[in-house]
């Protein structure tokens, strides 16, 4: 079911600014999916991710079952969205609150990547619409491996972007759940399985994958490979690699050695394209699963709730709004231009 | 010197919305007498002064837990260390649940001296730099680790 209530609905007929003027909607009728809306109204059955990310109220949801009458936004074309990333008035290098990413995730966060990235615009966005807002600063540790333990832990900084959530739920005693307070998702990230165009590898259902060989890089998040309702890594019902690099995952998956590379959907195009591989590799439809992407913020924090709570009011009107859409189709746009380059 | 949410605690088999402070109104809510009731009626929350709400106050925290389950209030409202830690040793912990959306304010804890007394100003001027010197030794910061590791690991 949908996280959130459609409250994008008022974003959605509302006129935005000039940069949304070709924005437009879609009302969901019986037998749709986000795959043939994508053919229908972008005209590429692939891009259904860009009305999956451009609708914050669908994330969380199924992606095959989008209930009858929700009203969509369809992105804008590529290239009719301005390129300017947003300007950053609460930014200031000595703020009282301060937060840590790193500089090799585009399209997430990047130093070179237009505004630093799609999350740390959206992390800049929602601090600007949270409650009372107040300046901060955003420094930049390129070694994620430091981010929690210690500068998080520590105290240095406040909090950090983005990371995962693992599985609390079932797994409450996981070192970042008792560490780490988590905030609602700024967006949800979608895990894909890229595999050959000759069909040898399908993804229909769970049970395809049962038996075949999956690559992912080394120090990635396995969570989603491991659930109650899906025990493939701890029963031994995958072979599961996990070379240094994306490359050598894809490398592998060219040569036979895997039948699927399972990892987020920007990755792996770009390393398809990079590797020259868009002819003979193909990302599978259904996707793996779905990941929120958070800002954190550490238990032993003396404002570790009420930091969190003034950045996802912030995000909640965010998601409410058209500046949210605006930030994703923008960097949507950008990554999609750069990777076919 | 720390700062927390007062959050809504409310009985799972009566859940209520709070997204705006009109949800509120009407409600009868429990916070026990003697704490503050400063973040329930202010400038633009007039919600005691203008009758908008109930506001029950027995003598202990313990008491409005009870009058939450048995019926007698819609709400507790109080910060949610307290609030967590009462409903643990009540063993309430199935019964009753946070509102989620958004707490009723944040509150930060200070050090107050009457503006009467006579040497107020030293006193403030006291704290405040202690305060300064733990936190410049890294003693504030032991002294908050040690409590919400404990704090969060029973929860």
């Amino acid at each position: 079911m949908l996280r959130h209530t459609l409250l994008g609905l008022t974003a959605a007929v509302s006129f935005g600014g000039a940069a949304q003027a070709c924005q437009s909607t879609y009302t969901v009728v019986e037998g749709d999916t986000l795959f043939t809306i994508a053919e229908d109204q972008i005209g590429d059955l692939t891009k259904w991710s860009l009305i999956f990310y451009n609708n914050p109220a669908l994330q969380g949801g199924s992606l095959l079952e989008v209930p009858v009458g929700t009203v969509l936004d369809i992105p804008c074309p590529e290239g009719s969205v301005r390129t300017a990333p947003d300007p950053t008035p609460l930014q200031q290098a000595d703020a009282e609150l301060t937060l840590v990413t790193a500089s090799n995730y585009a399209p997430f966060t990047d130093w070179n990547w237009p505004g630093h990235g799609m999350v740390t615009e959206l992390v800049n966005a929602a601090l600007e619409e949270s409650p009372s807002p107040v300046p901060y600063a955003i420094v930049w540790e390129d070694n994620w491996s430091k981010h929690l333990h210690p500068m998080l832990d520590e105290k240095q900084v406040d909090m950090g972007f983005p990371w995962f959530r693992p599985d609390c739920e079932n797994n409450p005693t996981h070192a970042r759940c008792v560490d780490f307070h988590f905030s609602d998702p700024l967006v949800d990230l979608v895990i894909l399985l890229f595999a050959r165009t000759d069909g040898s590898m399908t993804f229909e259902s769970d049970a395809d994958v049962i038996g075949k060989t999956l690559c992912r890089p080394a120090g990635y998040f396995t969570h989603d490979l491991d659930t109650p309702d899906r025990p493939w890594l701890s029963k031994g019902l995958i072979t599961f690699v996990q070379p240094d690099t994306p490359d050598d995952c894809f490398n592998m998956l060219a040569t036979g050695q895997v039948d699927a590379v399972a990892v987020n959907e920007f990755l792996g195009v770009e390393k398809m394209f990079e590797l020259g591989l868009s002819e003979r590799v193909a990302a599978l439809q259904r996707p793996l699963s779905i990941q929120g992407m958070h800002v954190i913020i550490s238990k032993k924090h003396w404002r570790g709730t009420t930091h969190l709570y003034r950045l996802n009011a912030g995000l909640a009107t965010l998601k409410q709004s058209d500046r949210y859409n605006e930030i994703v189709s923008r960097h949507l746009a950008h990554f999609w231009t750069k990777v076919k380059g | 010197m720390f700062e927390m949410l007062i959050l809504l605690f409310v009985d799972k088999s009566r859940p209520i919305a709070f997204s705006r402070d009109s949800d509120i109104e009407g409600r009868t809510l429990c916070r026990p007498a003697g704490y503050f009731t400063h973040d329930l009626d202010r400038a633009d929350r007039r919600w005691i002064s203008d009758e908008k709400i109930v506001l029950k106050q027995p003598v202990t925290m313990k008491e409005c837990f009870e009058m939450l389950t048995s019926g007698a209030v819609d709400a507790v409202a109080v910060n949610e260390f307290t609030g967590r830690s009462t409903i643990k040793t009540l063993g309430l912990k199935d019964q009753i649940e946070v509102v989620q959306g958004r707490p009723v304010s944040i509150e930060g804890l200070h050090v107050l001296v009457h503006k009467e007394h006579p040497n107020a100003a030293d006193l403030i001027a006291t704290i405040n730099d202690g305060l300064t010197a733990i936190k410049t030794s890294g003693e504030y910061q032991r002294v908050i680790d040690s409590h919400l590791t404990k704090i969060w690991a029973d929860f």
